[in-house]
């Protein structure tokens, strides 16, 4: 009997004029993204080969004059565009994407603008993600709001329950019928627009962008139950068509506007972090306090002889300055860091954040790809030093007195560029991703099943007349 | 005719379930955010005093001309409540220096990068959405609900023309929007006004006046909109599912499109490319600077000190090396004058190309009244981009003052007091310096005529014909709209 009424459902979403226009306005959404996806992706890795080759030969020419400047100057790491990021771009756009480093420390991290134009409001490209979260959210929505309240208003439901179906099979049939038809549509675009990314031959359609964009169906999937169950749930609460649509509206608003603009002001008010004009101050402080204390001819430069006294101690204030500028700094990275966290916390309220923070695991993108090179270039900066120090120690001419800043007192002999230590960033495994995304899920699984279940009990109790 | 088929829906309107939700939304929506975005600008009142007072600090401790190098902070606009735009997008301040340009970070510095990712929220966002779909849901049974119901026959089976049907039910549509607009906006001002630190001059206050005007001419765009499939359409569900799709193209199809098209179409230079160029120009400058004065002397008996805005000044140091240094700034100022200016043209070519491609998407956008409104709001609010111009404007005014300032101080920049704080006349033959008891003695100089920074919101009267034309535009769009529907509506069949 589901089956029945699953199939005729079908039939009538089908021939609907709702799916028509959004099953036409998803197509366009998808072609036309996927196109300016592929012509942007091609500039910005002419950009970005262009920018490691030079980055490279820097390090050729500063590895084969001196090895202290090597390991002292500032250098930084940009994250390559991402591949895959037809599905998801995770707003990398707006991430801090460039990090600060040097053999003796990470500095930091920035929002390195690149290609993009400050001036132009956050925006969302036309990806897969996209397409899902706003305008099918949208669209599964306008399939279910009134599978039961208009079906009560023509008095067609009165007919069905009249026969020997149990409601839960009703109930079922019409969710599970959505759920399809939103799919249909999903899917449809996702193999159009892999054709175009495939035929076009500017970016790779791996073995691993093909598990990815599995993943990506899965969470589809229960991304577009969970609208579907609120749209029932809308549906089932009121008596009159009109209203569910007005309630499942609102909830969209909700869930697409009001939480994502409201979270930047949950994030400063309730989860508040100083202000960066007030860790410089402080940084300043510690630093004339050093300063101040530190033993008399640490602050003079003047003779280039090596083993001059004077050096070691100025060698011992700045990596005592460093330090302490960076233990500041990165108890402020970690303030950062939960802020932002507990900021997406607040905003799980919304399935619609939620599958975006799915998103993230499955193509390996945005935070969860921040924090594996955050904590790499962590090990990797521990093994450059250890490089330096290495080379530093076979040098007889080096008082060997380690100055983050100058090449005085350490080694200035040329090191092969080859043995060089280079950063380059290693895509997050699927261990990885899933450990990120599990406690999405179960939040995702347990939001369907309360959404649903409070609609069947509802529905168990809903009025046909 | 029309003022009894206007009343009596407006009547039967008010009485609706969707007209009070909207209402509450809009009212409540407005309660709960306006004080938190009246505490965010006090924050942002706060921190840019705070700013101020602690550049002002500085400027006391100044003991040589060359470590003048303030900054200039935007204040923060209190309108951004209403259209935030890029008020809080775009950067606050500008390092004044001499020979470098100040540089005007595009990325707003000080809070977590992180939370960019995030949109933002005012009172244009509030209208924008929930007023714009509840306009679609007033008017998306106008025509083909009546249809329906049969009760449109009945009105046209008397002497009443069509377009007094029309007229009188969109006018009926208006009078019932501007309820939640008029409380929405009197709501945010009553709490605005509480605040103590929050102050609305009288260019404020025309400024909101003509934001509410065009938020009544935003509301009919979008009431004419839902009128228009109402008259297409002969069922109301209908109807109201192509009004419901026109939106969603609207408010986030068309501005997510626009600026991805505006990428695509035209690319800007990497902000690295131009970060290159500065970098050549300056080095260029150095070499430059280098050769000229590469006869004279940098070592000898002399003493450092850091000083106001972490700028290094000598103590003390020997005579001969003092007519060197005297020498040497004479020659290389002027070089990096040069400098600073090729570097505000490099600059001055990359911002254009951004502002060139942040105008194409605009110009694409608009075909979306909703983004059209936004920019309005933001116009009108002193939030665009065209702010963020008058602030550029104003620091490169204010640098070229501050140089001549301390051009005219220190006589072309050859006295000692440009680099040091000791004078000509301390100098004795085989001295020695005490360098703790000098930095001790000496005082800071005098800045009181030193101009000081000063950036009020662009003029009204400047911005109104760019705010004029795209009122005229949306007044446009709302003919438009009404003309299709009058078009569809004559040759409804009401059966």
């Amino acid at each position: 009997m589901l089956k029945t009424i699953i199939i005729k459902e079908l039939q009538n979403n089908l021939y609907s004029l709702r799916f028509h226009i959004s099953f036409l306005l998803c197509i366009v959404i998808f072609v036309v993204g996927t196109i300016a996806f592929l012509k942007n992706q091609d500039a910005k890795m002419q950009e970005y080969s262009k920018y490691r080759a030079e980055f490279k030969n820097q390090l050729r020419q500063t590895a084969e004059s001196n090895a202290s400047r090597l390991a002292a100057n500032e250098r930084a790491f940009i994250w390559r565009p991402r591949a895959n990021a037809f599905i998801s771009d995770c707003k990398e756009n707006y991430f801090p994407n460039r990090f600060n480093y040097s053999a003796y420390n990470v500095f930091g991290f920035e929002v390195g603008r690149g290609g993009t134009n400050p001036f132009l409001n956050t925006f969302q490209e036309l990806n897969w993600s996209f397409i899902v979260s706003v305008v099918l959210s949208f669209t599964v929505l306008l399939f279910t709001f009134d599978t039961i309240s208009g079906e009560k208003e023509t008095g067609a439901l009165a007919l069905v329950l009249s026969n020997s179906i149990p409601r839960a099979t009703v109930l079922l049939g019409k969710y599970i019928s959505a759920i399809i038809t939103t799919m249909v549509m999903a899917v449809f675009g996702i193999v159009l627009s892999i054709l175009i990314v495939i035929f076009s031959r500017k970016v790779d359609f791996t073995f691993t962008t093909l598990i990815e964009t599995l993943g990506f169906l899965l969470i589809i999937f229960l991304f577009v139950s969970c609208m579907a169950a609120i749209g029932t749930l809308s549906s089932v609460i009121a008596h009159k068509s009109n209203i569910s649509l007005l309630l499942s509206l609102t909830f969209w608003l909700v869930f697409v506007v009001i939480v994502p603009n409201t979270a930047i002001f949950w994030a400063n008010k309730v989860f508040s972090i100083e202000h960066a004009d007030t860790i410089g101050r402080k940084i300043n402080t510690a630093d004339q306090e050093l300063r101040r204390n530190a033993p008399a001819g640490s602050d003079t430069s003047s003779s280039g002889f090596p083993f001059l006294p004077e050096h070691k101690l100025r060698a011992e204030l700045t990596m005592k300055r460093m330090n302490s500028e960076m233990a500041i700094r990165n108890s402020y990275f970690q303030d950062m860091f939960r802020q932002l966290e507990r900021t997406r916390l607040v905003s799980l309220i919304s399935p619609i954040a939620l599958f975006d923070y799915m998103n993230e695991a499955v193509v390996g993108g945005g935070y969860a790809r921040f924090k594996k090179i955050w904590t790499d270039l962590h090990g990797y900066q521990v093994q450059f030093l250890q490089f330096f120090k290495t080379i530093d120690a076979a040098d007889p001419d080096s008082p060997h007195w380690y100055n983050p800043w100058e090449d005085l007192s350490t080694t200035k002999k040329a090191v092969a560029f080859e043995q060089v230590p280079v950063f380059e960033e290693k895509p997050l495994s699927f261990a990885e991703r899933f450990s990120f995304l599990r406690n999405y899920l179960v939040v995702m699984i347990f939001y369907i099943a309360a959404v649903f279940s409070l609609t069947f009990v509802s529905f168990l109790g809903y009025d046909v007349r | 005719m029309i003022w009894k088929i206007a009343k009596k829906e407006f009547l039967l309107n008010l009485m609706t379930f969707k007209f009070a939700v909207g209402t509450i939304i809009c009212v409540v929506l407005t309660a709960v955010f306006m004080p938190i975005l009246a505490k965010d600008y006090q924050r942002r009142l706060e921190d840019y005093n705070e700013n101020v007072a602690a550049n002002e600090a500085e400027l006391r401790k100044v003991k040589v001309y060359k470590n003048i190098t303030p900054t200039a902070y935007r204040p923060p606009n209190v309108l951004s409540v209403f259209g935030e735009g890029l008020e809080k997008q775009l950067g606050q301040s500008a390092r004044i220096e001499l020979g470098g340009v100040s540089e005007i970070s595009a990325t707003s510095t000080g809070g977590n990068p992180f939370l960019s990712i995030f949109p933002t929220l005012d009172v244009t966002l509030i209208l924008k959405v929930v007023m714009s779909i509840l306009a679609l849901l007033v008017a998306y049974n106008t025509i083909s609900g009546e249809r329906e119901q049969g009760t449109l026959k009945l009105i046209l089976s008397g002497t009443i023309a069509r377009y007094q049907v029309l007229l009188g039910k969109l006018l009926a549509g208006l009078v019932t929007l501007i309820v939640p607009v008029t409380s929405a906006f009197i709501m945010g001002l009553l709490i605005l006004q509480y605040f103590p630190m929050v102050s609305l001059a009288g260019a404020d206050w025309t400024r909101i006046g003509l934001m509410y005007l065009v938020s009544l001419i935003f509301i009919s765009v979008m009431y004419n909109v839902g009128l228009l499939f109402s008259c297409l359409m002969r069922r109301a569900s209908i109807s109201l599912v192509l009004g419901l799709f026109a939106w969603v193209v609207f408010v986030v199809v068309i501005p997510n499109g626009s600026v991805y098209l505006a990428n695509y179409l035209r690319p800007i230079e990497a902000k690295e490319k131009m970060d290159a160029q500065v970098r050549d120009l300056r080095e260029q400058a150095n070499n430059e600077i280098q050769d000229l004065t590469k006869t004279l002397r940098t070592g000898g008996n002399q003493g450092f000190a850091m000083g106001a805005f972490r700028g290094i000044f000598i103590v003390y140091c020997e005579k001969a090396l003092m007519d060197d240094y005297k020498k040497e700034y004479t020659l290389s100022e002027p070089v990096k004058l040069k400098c600073a200016d090729k570097i505000f043209e490099v600059q001055q070519q990359y911002l254009s190309g951004l502002m060139k491609q942040k105008h194409l998407a605009r110009t694409i956008a608009q075909i979306s009244p909703i983004t059209l409104y936004e920019s309005l709001m933001s116009a009108l609010a002193g939030t665009d981009l065209a702010s963020f111009e008058h602030f550029r404007n104003r620091v490169k005014l204010h640098t070229n003052e501050v140089i001549e300032y301390i051009r005219s101080e220190t006589d072309n920049f050859s006295l000692p007091s440009y680099f040091t704080q000791c004078k000509e006349e301390d100098y004795e033959e085989g001295k020695k310096w005490d360098y703790d008891k000098l930095l001790e003695q000496s005082s800071p100089l005098n800045l009181q005529d030193l101009p000081r920074f000063s950036c009020g919101p662009e003029r009204l009267t400047k911005a109104l014909p760019r705010i004029t034309t795209h009122i005229l535009l949306l007044v446009f769009i709302n003919a438009i709209f009404f003309t299709l529907s009058f078009v569809a509506f004559l040759k409804y069949d009401v059966r």
